[in-house]
């Protein structure tokens, strides 16, 4: 068997293999039953002391949103200040200038909102300070928050009636000292260990084998990397991200950093089945998504493998596949697995230029941020699945005359208003400000933003805003995007992506935890079974296909049919 | 513009996306 694809099928294998006992740990964690990592209480109680937490008091679902909130204002003027001024700041061996306000502002959001949008070139726009205490103490605490608001709706779904969800800063505390350190930390040493620099030391200079000077970035990366992928981030240390050889060296790295960005995801799900005790629906979950996932690797790696008819025209081989825009070292196969897995997630993280991809490979990395939850982000990406289920509850208990349950709680219009606005702002964020900006290029052809005309140039400017809604951060690199109309225009549309969904569905959770408890019966609509998953997969499908499709057809479908 | 004041402008626009999130937690109680 080819050696590319035999790698994309050991790590799909890793991942499902590993991601279930990863996510009955987790679940543990959630509960505070006994770990292997009790050894931490100490320290989470030093930081509850010193934060002047509670860790006993038990919040209802208003006060865990407004914890969640406040703390995220917090960090928010913490970036702004710092990146503002982090030419005066230490730990600055290049002497790399403050960001602009607007540069700032996009950039202090992106990665608030576990997004890692970059409009900057991370080795010049940063300094190691702000590398440091804001890029990385962002990709932790942000991840956090959304496992923590994860946790708080395991909590709801799985007590009968209760009007408290947990504790919200212990659990986000937990997220990092139980789960996303101890990883980071294994994930960390073997990037080491293959290559990838941990230094405070400035650019080196080394001659070429040509004879010429060449300035080499280096810096703390092995400390950021593996945040970057568990994190589901995707904020590259360097500009070119994971495609840059210190950042991901070899094709071990490559397989670590991609099975870094799916395993919390896919874990997050079995977590879920473990905490509610409800395993049987947890694996339905799991199983529509990654039919899903598979699916979309298959049909990117079928793509990519077979090369550009185009690039075949100009008398180009193309037994590598379709290699314009990837990494020799890694591959097509190795590139498109990536591509996808790092859009069905909220990572963002590339090892490939996605502008570069063949069209309809393009199309797919575009519709898995617009369906957003297909795994998705750590904890953010169950959660919008838990959005479409009780869509699908409330759809399916009309269809066939049944009360509207889930987890023995009345799903009724006020949890289904709130659903519906939490779907609908998602392709109303991307397609308005898609259209807006397409009416303002089509209105002045100098503004400068575009780099490939047409069809192409719609997917360009699609495709950022759909990364921006989804909070996932890759980008088609061709749009001039650091400019001060798109570093505000994403700025918002990112703050509108995170925050609102997350206070949608956390408040469905509380609201029906809230609700008299009813017992299952005969009549009861189970949610467990192939037939309702199907027909959640199918609501999921048809939401996103009547939103996208017409913007699809004119972009990454119109290039397609154009070659 | 003066730098100082895209940069107020700015943290305001961010306090106001908040605000509206700390309101709508209120608001989806009374939906």
């Amino acid at each position: 068997m080819n050696s590319e694809i035999s790698g994309v099928i050991l790590q799909w294998a890793a991942l499902v293999a590993l991601s279930y006992p990863l996510g009955r740990y987790i679940a543990k964690v959630y509960r505070g039953e006994r770990s292997w990592l009790d050894f931490l209480n100490p320290v989470e109680r030093w930081i509850y002391k010193i934060c002047g937490i509670d860790p006993q008091q038990e919040m209802d679902w208003k006060q865990f949103l407004k914890s969640l909130l406040a703390v995220n204002l917090f960090w928010f003027f913490w970036g702004m200040l710092l990146l503002c001024c982090q030419g005066w700041l230490p730990l600055n061996p290049d002497g790399n200038p403050g960001q602009t306000p607007d540069l700032s502002f996009n950039t202090c959001i992106s990665f608030m909102v576990n997004c890692n949008l970059q409009h900057y070139s991370g080795e010049t726009g940063l300094t190691y300070f702000t590398q440091l205490f804001v890029i990385m103490l962002f990709q932790f605490v942000t991840a956090a928050c959304g496992m923590a608001a994860m946790a708080g709706i395991m909590k709801a779904l799985g007590a009968k009636t209760t009007k408290t969800i947990g504790n919200f800063w212990v659990f986000m505390t937990r997220s990092v000292t139980r789960i996303l350190l101890p990883l980071s930390l294994a994930v960390g040493i073997l990037l080491v260990i293959n290559g990838t620099p941990m230094s405070f030391d400035g650019k080196q200079t080394i001659e070429t084998l040509e004879g010429e000077q060449q300035i080499i970035s280096q810096g703390p990366t092995a400390a950021i990397v593996p945040i970057k992928q568990l994190g589901t981030n995707g904020g590259g240390y360097f500009g070119p991200n994971s495609s840059h050889p210190l950042e991901n060296p070899n094709a071990f790295t490559n397989i670590l950093e991609c099975w870094s960005i799916l395993i919390i995801p896919m874990a997050m799900v079995w977590a879920f089945g473990c905490y509610v005790r409800r395993r049987k629906l947890s694996a339905w979950i799991f199983a529509v998504m990654l039919v899903a996932y598979t699916g979309g690797v298959a049909f990117s790696v079928s793509q990519e493998m077979n090369g550009s008819k185009q690039i075949a025209g100009m008398g180009i081989a193309q037994d590598l596949g379709s290699m314009e825009g990837k990494e020799i070292r890694l591959g097509s196969a190795a590139s498109a697995m990536w591509g996808m897995t790092t859009t069905v997630t909220s990572n963002g993280s590339v090892n490939s230029m996605h502008d570069s991809q063949t069209p309809l490979s393009g199309m797919m990395q575009m519709l898995n941020m617009q369906i957003n939850c297909w795994f998705g982000g750590v904890g953010v990406g169950w959660m919008n699945y838990f959005t479409f289920l009780i869509i699908a509850v409330f759809i399916s208990g009309l269809m066939v005359g049944r009360t509207p349950e889930f987890l023995g709680h009345k799903v009724e219009a006020r949890e289904m208003k709130i659903a519906t606005m939490v779907v609908l702002l998602h392709p109303f964020l991307i397609l308005v400000g898609t259209g807006v900006s397409a009416f303002m290029a089509s209105g002045n052809p100098n503004i400068g933003w575009l780099n490939n005309p047409s069809f192409h140039g719609l997917s360009e400017m699609l495709y950022e805003y759909t990364s921006a809604a989804a909070n996932n951060g890759s980008g088609f690199e061709g749009l001039g995007d650091n400019t001060p109309f798109w570093n505000i225009a994403t700025g918002i549309v990112l703050i509108m992506g995170r925050y609102f969904p997350i206070v949608g569905q956390v408040a469905i959770a509380g609201l029906l935890a809230n609700k008299k408890y009813i017992p299952e019966s005969a009549g009861t609509l189970r949610t467990d079974t192939g037939t309702f998953s199907l027909m959640t997969f199918a609501v999921i499908v048809i939401v996103a296909a009547l939103s996208f499709f017409p913007a699809l057809a004119l972009g990454p479908i119109s290039d397609y049919l154009s070659i | 513009m003066n730098t100082m004041i895209l940069c107020i402008l700015l943290c305001a626009l961010g306090v106001l996306c908040y605000w509206l999130y700390f309101k709508c937690v209120d608001w989806f109680e009374k939906i």
